[in-house]
């Protein structure tokens, strides 16, 4: 989940109240907070990114608190200025959508506030850049209108000197190398009317539009795969400007040669109608009119409750609404989790256990009885032998399921050799084997015996004790499975099917893995 | 009280009978040696239950010479008898008879019991009636075993002291000082109870078969210092992950829970489509999900899927869903489960009428490197409940009891985001001054329970390893698999 840094400072001031008093508060919001210093670290839900910046963090406290409730109001005015969209994007981002503010006072503190939210913004809503990705500019150096198409216009990439291609850019550059995959061989570019490039989206902005300590105004740039997710970052993002005091004006986004033109962005209002039985259903209280109103606007929404329905209205930036249900959890939060009446469901259901876990509990205090030690071990594996296996393994111990528990066992003794011998552990648990074309999982039980005496015999006698108590009448022959000692393994059959084995180990085992003691073992189906 | 050995409380048996016996009389009476007599009545005198008594006697017993007289008769005697048979003899043969005719011709002169005549130069001794003895008498007394003591209140006392003076002078008896002792039970002994008193004895260490056939354990058997160090003995036991698990188990049971389980591995449809989670969501990443290749994909339930592709694209009643194109064969991919929450699911859409309460607590898979607060695999406990109209409130009613049932009474509920459910909650319980959360939940979403034809679904998950860590104050995770042998003997089978 995105860990957002907050400035102490700035949201104190933002919100106009204390640090501690926000940090009581801030649980209240879903949101975990890591650590309070000059910057705050707090954890936020991936669905909220609006509150991934001060500002939209504010926002929200300052409805939690009741020093400002209700929908905040987002004016705009057209800019005049124009982007046109040639279609040969539609091959690798086909949309884009664009902003102007104006009149904002840039330090060193909202250059970093804004690079934050905008990554925060690239790997959330914008799944690492492949679905949304956002260019901010000093508007001042470029000339409209713009132009959104695939090129090979060489620029000055951003922190570089010299002016590179773009497909040197994706060679060379770091963030090139890193992000080329999204775009292959097509090259969207942002120009402006004397082709000078903006950015070149999802990659890197131009040095050119580089946003500074001097800048005032600013031009916005979101080009992505799906024309949701584009608008919702830049709604979040231009909200997050304006609560800084800039203003906000429109970009005509000109697609198909002017036969469909976009004005962004849209800061207006979607409504939503929930029924107030719904409501009280799913939360499981009885809460008033006025209570629902007041929960609304403490998450900055505004709700009129008329004939057992409430119409909500609910801002741009809150891109987590899809749905009735989401309008009434913010309900729920604003009634309080706490404040919820004790209600146990009456089902009148009546629990039982699974057979397989009944016959696992016996096999496991037989063993017990016997002095076995449980142990549980991690069901990932290093052997690939009729095992599912892992296409992305982190470790090359970990490129499997186990098809056995034996090779964890023998590690638990491994781990032990220098603890009191004689050592008896046992594991129950599941397998995995990859047979007939399919996972097939499998309960089993096997135990070692690591001591100066262990044998054949004394394991045969265990494996007896264990089958002798789930009653089931067996058979011994010899077996062939090479862990064991020739002449010393033995393959253990129920009805005629083979369901295990045990016997000695083989001393090479034993060396591999360091043991000085014999060890004797058995491991079945049961 | 006073604990009395064997020999002691066998002696004291004895003298409670008697009142007061001589070491003698009281050996006859145990069977004990007078040895043992005497130190089992020295104990008991310690002890304050009775009383040795002392007094001092003299004895006379014969001496070599007195036995030789006691059998040939005195040498006065010897003499006489030799005279009455043969008549008036010299004193010349006599003294070739007798050796040692001298002292006794003192005493028959003494004695009268005979007349020495002088004639020719030779002494001839002539026989005159002799009587017997008192002195003779005394020795074949003392020749038949009677003993004299001066002490002796008997009437023989009063012939026999000067007698016995006098044959003490003769040498023929001798006097000897013995200490008599006698036992006498006190005030207290006559007081304590005679069972109470009695004590192990103490020459058996090792209990045998032997010993408890024949009985001869009884009060035999030696008291060991109880505080004695002895060397750990360590049973087989459970796993603490397992006991914590078998808990959780009963609790869920109790509450009228059913227990379920789901196949680990699975397809992504279960994994995630069906719980409404965006086919480009970051949790589906290569980064945090383990991506089979062997199996690399799985059937889908082909009715179902379509139903669930619509709700991703177009949402359900009331619902925008998520847009763009659902991709089936994504679906199909192959994955380790990254939760049981899909597992549940499989459950309810085979059991599909309400109500229904299921839990499960098994094994799931996340792509994470291991440190001392991570595994790539760890247990999860699902709990689903489906209902007609379920509610948060029920929700976190449930989930207070089964906190309170694990042990945990300061809980609270905040917010919490899954794509999933909506309402969401997570749950924190209150240890060691700080929160931590062990629970995430919610009401599951109508995208998710509509294309699956289900009323209202409640869920919850619960990370098992943290409440473990937390009941066996573990701060390393790792070590609930690498399972230390010393650790598991040394953790009690009872939990925090």
């Amino acid at each position: 989940m995105p860990v957002v840094t907050l400035n102490r400072a700035e949201l104190e001031e933002m919100v106009g109240a204390d640090v501690h008093t926000i940090v009581e508060l801030l649980p209240r919001l879903g949101a975990d907070v890591e650590c309070v210093d000059d910057e705050i670290q707090v954890e936020f839900f991936p669905n909220r990114p609006d509150l991934f910046s001060v500002e939209g963090a504010a926002r929200a406290i300052k409805g939690m608190m009741g020093l400002e409730r209700g929908l905040p109001t987002y004016a705009t005015s057209p800019s005049g200025i124009e982007i046109g969209v040639d279609p040969s994007v539609n091959a690798v981002r086909p949309h884009v959508v664009c902003a102007v503010v104006r009149g904002i006072t840039i330090d060193e503190r909202t250059i970093k506030s804004l690079i934050d939210l905008q990554e925060d913004l690239h790997w959330g809503l914008g799944r690492d850049r492949r679905k949304a990705s956002i260019g901010i500019h000093d508007l001042s150096r470029v000339s409209p209108p713009f132009r959104y198409t695939l090129g090979e216009v060489a620029f000055i990439p951003l922190d570089f000197s010299e002016p590179m291609t773009p497909s040197e850019i994706l060679r060379v550059h770091p963030k090139g190398k890193e992000y080329a995959h999204i775009v292959g061989d097509h090259h969207p570019l942002i120009l402006d009317a004397n082709d000078h490039v903006l950015s070149f989206p999802p990659i890197i902005n131009g040095e050119l539009t580089r946003v500074t300590d001097k800048t005032t105004d600013l031009f916005i740039d979101v080009t992505g795969i799906e024309l949701k997710a584009i608008q919702d970052c830049l709604h979040i993002l231009v909200a997050a400007l304006h609560d800084r005091g800039a203003s906000i004006e429109t970009v005509d986004v000109v697609y198909e040669g002017g036969d469909r033109v976009l004005h962004t962005p849209n800061m207006g209002i979607s409504t939503l109608v929930v029924k107030n039985s719904d409501v009280m259903r799913r939360i499981g209280a009885e809460i008033a009119d006025e209570v629902i109103t007041t929960s609304l606007q403490k998450m900055r929404m505004d709700a009129e409750v008329h004939a057992g329905e409430i119409t909500v209205s609910v801002p741009c930036y809150r891109t987590d609404i899809m749905h009735p249900v989401d309008i009434i959890e913010d309900i729920a939060i604003g009634f309080g989790y706490e404040n919820l009446p004790p209600s146990f469901p009456k089902l009148g259901t009546i629990g039982s256990k699974l057979e397989e876990e009944q016959r696992s509990t016996v096999v496991r205090g037989v063993l017990q009885g016997l002095g076995f030690l449980e142990v549980i071990t991690l069901m990932l594996a290093s052997d690939p032998n009729e095992a599912v296996i892992i296409e992305n393994p982190l470790l090359e111990e970990h490129i499997s399921l186990r098809t056995s528990l034996l090779p964890g066992l023998i590690d638990t003794l491994a781990l032990n050799q220098h603890r009191e011998y004689p050592q008896m552990v046992f594991e129950v648990g599941d397998v995995v084997r990859f047979v007939a074309e399919a996972a097939e999982e499998r309960r089993l039980c096997a135990g070692v015996i690591a001591s100066s005496s262990a044998n054949f015999t004394e394991i045969k006698q265990v494996v007896n004790a264990v089958l002798r108590e789930l009653d089931r009448p067996f058979e011994v022959t010899e077996s062939g499975d090479p862990s064991f000692i020739e002449g010393r393994r033995a393959t253990i059959i129920v009805n005629g099917q083979a369901v295990g084995t045990f016997g000695e180990i083989d001393p090479n085992i034993l060396v591999q893995h360091k043991l000085i003691y014999p060890v004797a073992a058995f491991e079945f189906r049961f | 009280m006073v604990q009395l050995s064997k020999n002691d409380w066998t002696l004291f048996r004895a003298l409670k009978r008697a009142k007061r016996a001589t070491i003698e009389a009281l050996s006859r009476d145990t069977s004990l040696k007078t040895e043992a007599v005497l130190q089992s009545a020295y104990l008991l005198q310690t002890e304050g239950l009775a009383e040795v008594k002392e007094t001092i006697e003299t004895v006379y017993d014969l001496t070599a010479e007195g036995v030789t007289y006691a059998d040939k008769g005195l040498p006065e005697r010897q003499v006489h008898d030799y005279l009455l048979i043969n008549g008036p003899t010299l004193l010349t043969d006599l003294k070739s008879i007798f050796p040692a005719v001298s002292i006794a011709i003192g005493w028959l002169k003494r004695r009268g019991w005979a007349i020495i005549e002088t004639a020719n130069g030779d002494s001839v001794l002539s026989p005159r009636a002799a009587d017997e003895l008192p002195e003779e008498r005394i020795l074949q007394d003392v020749k038949v075993g009677i003993q004299f003591t001066l002490n002796d209140v008997s009437v023989e006392r009063q012939v026999a002291e000067p007698t016995l003076k006098e044959l003490e002078k003769r040498n023929v008896v001798r006097a000897q000082q013995i200490v008599a002792r006698e036992v006498v039970l006190t005030q207290a002994g006559d007081e304590t109870p005679l069972r109470a008193s009695r004590a192990a004895d103490y020459d058996v260490a090792d209990l045998t078969s032997e010993l408890i056939r024949t009985g001869a354990w009884r009060g035999r058997l030696k008291p060991y210092d109880v505080s004695a160090a002895t060397l750990p003995l360590y049973p087989g036991k459970a796993h603490p992950l397992r006991r914590l698990i078998d808990e959780m188990r009963e609790i869920f049971i109790s509450m009228g829970f059913t227990e379920f389980r789901g196949p680990i591995v699975e397809s992504e449809f279960h994994n995630f489509d069906v719980l409404f989670v965006p086919q480009d969501h970051p949790a589906r990443d290569e980064q945090d999900t383990f991506y089979l290749s062997r199996p690399a994909a799985l059937e889908l339930p082909t009715d179902l899927a379509e139903r669930v592709a619509a709700a991703h694209k177009f949402g359900c009643e009331g619902s925008v869903g998520w847009g763009g194109e659902f991709d089936l064969e994504r679906s199909r991919r192959a994955v380790l489960r990254t939760h049981t929450t899909g597992s549940a699911f499989r459950y309810l859409v085979r059991h599909p009428q309400p109500p229904t309460m299921i839990f499960g607590i098994d094994r799931v898979f996340r792509r994470e490197s291991m440190d001392s607060t991570h595994l790539p695999q760890f247990h999860q406990c699902e709990g689903t409940i489906h209902g007609e109209d379920l509610s948060l409130a029920d929700l976190i009613s449930v989930l207070k009891a089964v906190f309170e049932r694990l042990g945990f009474d300061r809980v609270r509920f905040r917010p919490g985001y899954f794509p999933f459910t909506e309402p969401s909650l997570e749950g924190d319980v209150f240890v060691d001054g700080s929160w931590l959360e062990l629970v995430g939940a919610g009401v599951f979403r109508p995208e998710v329970t509509q294309p699956l034809g289900l009323k209202s679904v409640l869920g919850f998950s619960i990370g098992i390893e943290r409440i473990a860590m937390l009941k066996m104050g573990l701060a390393d995770i790792r070590k609930l698999y690498m399972s230390d042998v010393a650790w598991l003997r040394d953790t009690p089978s009872v939990l925090r």
